[in-house]
């Protein structure tokens, strides 16, 4: 008697002429324009320059439903922002503002914080934050706010940042933010002010070590509120830079 | 017109243009008008294309028009890595030289015939309902896209955009109403040549702009050059994004009318896999054009990164080719909208009216109904696209409904236990699983961070809430495992457990999508019903 075959449960359809070859030509063609996105992404790369903006955002008095997280998430993201300082928040809305941002790391003190996208090694208040970029080692940014202190009290405080800087990290800032009222503050010895485009007016100031001070690509500050309108009705951002550094660790 | 001048930069190159090509396509639907005879030359072109018709029209059908404004914009955010909101098709792509034949083998004239046959009645009125959902969701992200063009070549937000948008979409519909599949393929042909050649149309005057690409790298930053990004677009999205797409590209009622249209397996295998792998070559295209955007607008960012492509053209291009553009991309919106239209009223007039509602009508009647349907998805569409702000949001939301049908697609196919039980069970699961994980963003931060003290109290703990960041971080992944999962173990426990469709039932079907076209003798004598050859 003749064993009856058991039929399986599986249906495979038979395969037509070239169905094996085809299928890996295209795995080929697969190949190919993962390939060509590849080389497209390394045409024309020359050391690493790197980009921080950083915004500086009043949300006092603020729920996160009353500030435009979807445009502040754009401009985070889009720009690769790696600070953002907030003015008048709470704890609260500080971690809220940070979790639908996606900027993941923050610190806060009273009704400052700064959050960003890259750990945080040391803040002191909210006026000195030093981010750290694994892919080019150690990037050092200082933001500092000296509207409410004059005189003596302004050139010293940023004075004693620096050191600060080093001794926590073993780095100096690349970059110092300064958000001062009336005269420019004094430059820090070993710095100088970042020629910034359409710096007249604005209350921001950008401090670079003079030894790399080629390496700034561009230096933005908007003058004007109107700028900050534009971007957004009921974002408050009232102020952003863009500095760039190339080929130095 | 009031607003030519004053809201919009165009001129009246711009404007001429934009006439001439929308006038020459809308001949092509009338000129077709007079081919369509019947249901088979409405849906299926009468099967008589051939591979570069079908390429094309599989291209075209494929190729929306938010498609490259949705890539740049993903790149003008996230670079390179916002490539992945197209690319996650790439690794289907070889799987259609695979699937194509067993498409046309099926012989069917909508994919509704298919869960007819091998599930039953139920899952074929079930299937034609979501095909008009599923394409109303389609076709609002195509007219989204002119909305974003719009609002792009206005400089602004303007009151014109809906109007425009309502405009298209009653042009689209006389169009894909009057020339049915025939004007859709032919039109997809004229699309795709024009689509391929704005997809880097651009790219030279944006280089040239910038200082090339040393100039590109110096003026972005170095993340916008990874091939995945740290948020959004990560490598686990890439892969959870690329096996939604495999599982859900057999639901897309389109795919059954694209080989269909083909004359045989071998045409529609070479026509859907090339064509899908000319709009893939045309992505880096489009995602360079983002890259080219975020460095042009570094210091003054746009109001939405889906308004990247239509800048640069508009501050890149002559006139003449910036209308061109917007004809370009409104008219590939109209075939997309056209294969669609054709796709859905086929499915529903098929696989519901036919069968369940009016028996026995004239094949005039089914054809007049078969518009009006058209018709319904059309305003379908336009009521999503007036409602909605994101076209990426919009597309990933899209991404996740085929699998409903999809899991049973592909097990109904490959195995033999599978029945309408397991499909149902499936379906439902997969549905509730989807529906219990979708919105779990804000339950979960609310459990995550509320005031309930042991949630509370774990928040605290450094290592847990780095976890749970990270659950939160990858909630579109967790989302995509949760339904995926829920939807094949259930299809698979089921059908194991419960009896399907008689052994003659099985054997037929299976004959029938093991038998190559053009040996429909065997099949006649062997007495398998073939819907139509």
């Amino acid at each position: 008697m003749a064993e009856e075959k058991k039929k399986s449960s599986w249906e495979i359809p038979p395969p037509g002429p070239g169905t094996i070859s085809g299928f890996f030509l295209a795995w080929v063609f697969v190949g190919g324009i993962i390939g060509l996105t590849i080389i497209l992404m390394l045409i024309g790369k020359g050391p690493i320059s790197l980009r921080v903006v950083a915004y500086d955002v009043s949300v006092e008095g603020k729920t996160p439903a009353e500030v435009d997280l979807e445009k502040l998430a754009l401009a985070t993201s889009q720009t690769n922002a790696m600070l953002l300082a907030l003015q008048g928040t709470s704890e609260d809305l500080t971690e809220e503002l940070s979790r639908k941002l996606e900027l993941k790391y923050f610190a806060s003190k009273g009704p400052s914080a700064i959050l960003a996208r890259y750990p945080i090694d040391k803040v002191q208040g909210a006026s000195l934050a030093v981010t750290h970029f694994g892919k080019i080692g150690r990037f050092g940014v200082m933001n500092v706010d000296l509207r409410k202190e004059t005189g003596d009290a302004e050139a010293r405080r940023l004075k004693q940042a620096i050191p600060l800087a080093g001794k926590e990290f073993g780095n100096t800032p690349h970059a110092i933010f300064v958000l001062a009222s009336g005269e420019p503050p004094e430059a820090p010895a070993g710095y100088i002010e970042a020629p910034a485009d359409n710096k007249e007016g604005s209350n921001w100031h950008v401090f670079i070590p003079e030894a790399i001070a080629d390496n700034l690509k561009e230096c933005y500050v908007p003058t004007d509120n109107k700028t900050i309108k534009d971007f957004s009705d009921r974002l408050p951002v009232v102020t952003r830079f863009v500095f760039r550094k190339k080929d130095f660790q | 017109m009031i607003f030519a001048a004053a809201d919009f930069q165009l001129n009246w190159v711009d404007w001429l243009v934009i006439c001439v090509y929308l006038a020459a396509i809308a001949m092509i639907g009338v000129i077709s008008f007079k081919y369509i005879k019947g249901l088979r030359d409405f849906f299926l072109g009468g099967r008589r294309f051939k591979k570069i018709f079908v390429m094309f029209h599989a291209f075209g059908a494929g190729t929306a028009g938010q498609d490259p404004i949705q890539v740049a914009g993903g790149g003008y955010n996230r670079g390179f890595a916002g490539i992945w909101l197209q690319l996650l098709w790439l690794v289907c792509t070889p799987f259609y030289w695979l699937i194509a034949p067993v498409w046309r083998r099926m012989r069917y004239v909508t994919t509704g015939d298919f869960f007819r046959q091998r599930y039953g009645k139920s899952q074929e009125v079930a299937f034609a309902v979501y095909g008009l959902i599923f394409y109303s969701v389609l076709n609002a992200l195509n007219l989204l896209a002119i909305k974003k063009i719009v609002i792009a070549v206005a400089g602004g937000p303007t009151p014109w955009a809906n109007w425009i948008v309502v405009a298209s979409a009653i042009m689209f519909l006389v169009y894909g109403l009057l020339g049915g599949l025939i004007a859709a393929v032919i039109n997809d042909l004229i699309q795709g040549i024009m689509i391929i050649l704005l997809s880097f149309i651009v790219i030279p005057a944006g280089l040239s702009r910038i200082g090339g690409f040393a100039g590109l790298h110096a003026k972005v930053g170095a993340d916008l050059f990874d091939l995945f990004a740290a948020q959004e677009f990560t490598v686990a999205w890439a892969i959870f994004m690329s096996i939604i797409a495999l599982i859900g590209i057999v639901a897309h009622p389109h795919m059954m009318g694209t080989c269909g249209s083909a004359k045989n397996e071998r045409e529609a295998r070479w026509g859907l896999c090339y064509g899908n792998f000319l709009k893939r070559l045309c992505t880096v295209g489009w995602v360079l054009t983002g890259v080219i955007a975020a460095a042009l607008y570094a210091s003054r960012p746009l109001a939405q990164r889906e308004l990247a492509f239509p800048s640069l053209v508009r501050d890149l291009l002559p006139h003449g080719l910036v209308g061109l553009f917007i004809a370009c991309i409104i008219a590939a919106a109209q075939s997309s909208l056209s294969a669609a239209m054709v796709a859905s009223s086929g499915l529903f007039i098929n696989n519901a009216y036919r069968p369940y509602i009016k028996k026995g009508a004239s094949e005039r009647h089914y054809l007049t109904a078969s518009r009006v349907i058209s018709g319904l998805v059309v305003l379908g569409a336009l009521t999503i696209a007036l409602k909605s702000e994101s076209i990426i949001r919009l597309f990933k939301f899209s991404m996740k409904i085929p699998p409903l049908f999809g899991i049973a697609w592909w097990f109904g196919v490959l195995w033999r236990k599978a029945n309408s039980k397991g499909m149902w069970a499936s379906f439902f699961a997969c549905a509730a699983a989807m529906l219990a994980t979708w919105p779990w963003k804000e339950p979960f931060q609310i459990l995550w961070k509320g005031s309930w003290g042991v949630t509370q109290f774990f928040y605290r703990i450094g290592f847990v809430r780095e976890a749970g960041d990270n659950l939160y971080r990858w909630k579109d992944e967790w989302h995509i495992c949760a339904f995926l999962a829920a939807g094949i173990l259930t299809m698979f426990i089921v059908s194991l457990l419960t009896k399907g469709k008689s052994e003659k039932e099985l054997d037929d079907f299976y004959t029938l999508i093991h038998t190559p076209v053009g040996q429909e003798d065997k099949l006649k004598e062997a007495g398998i019903p073939v819907v139509m050859h």
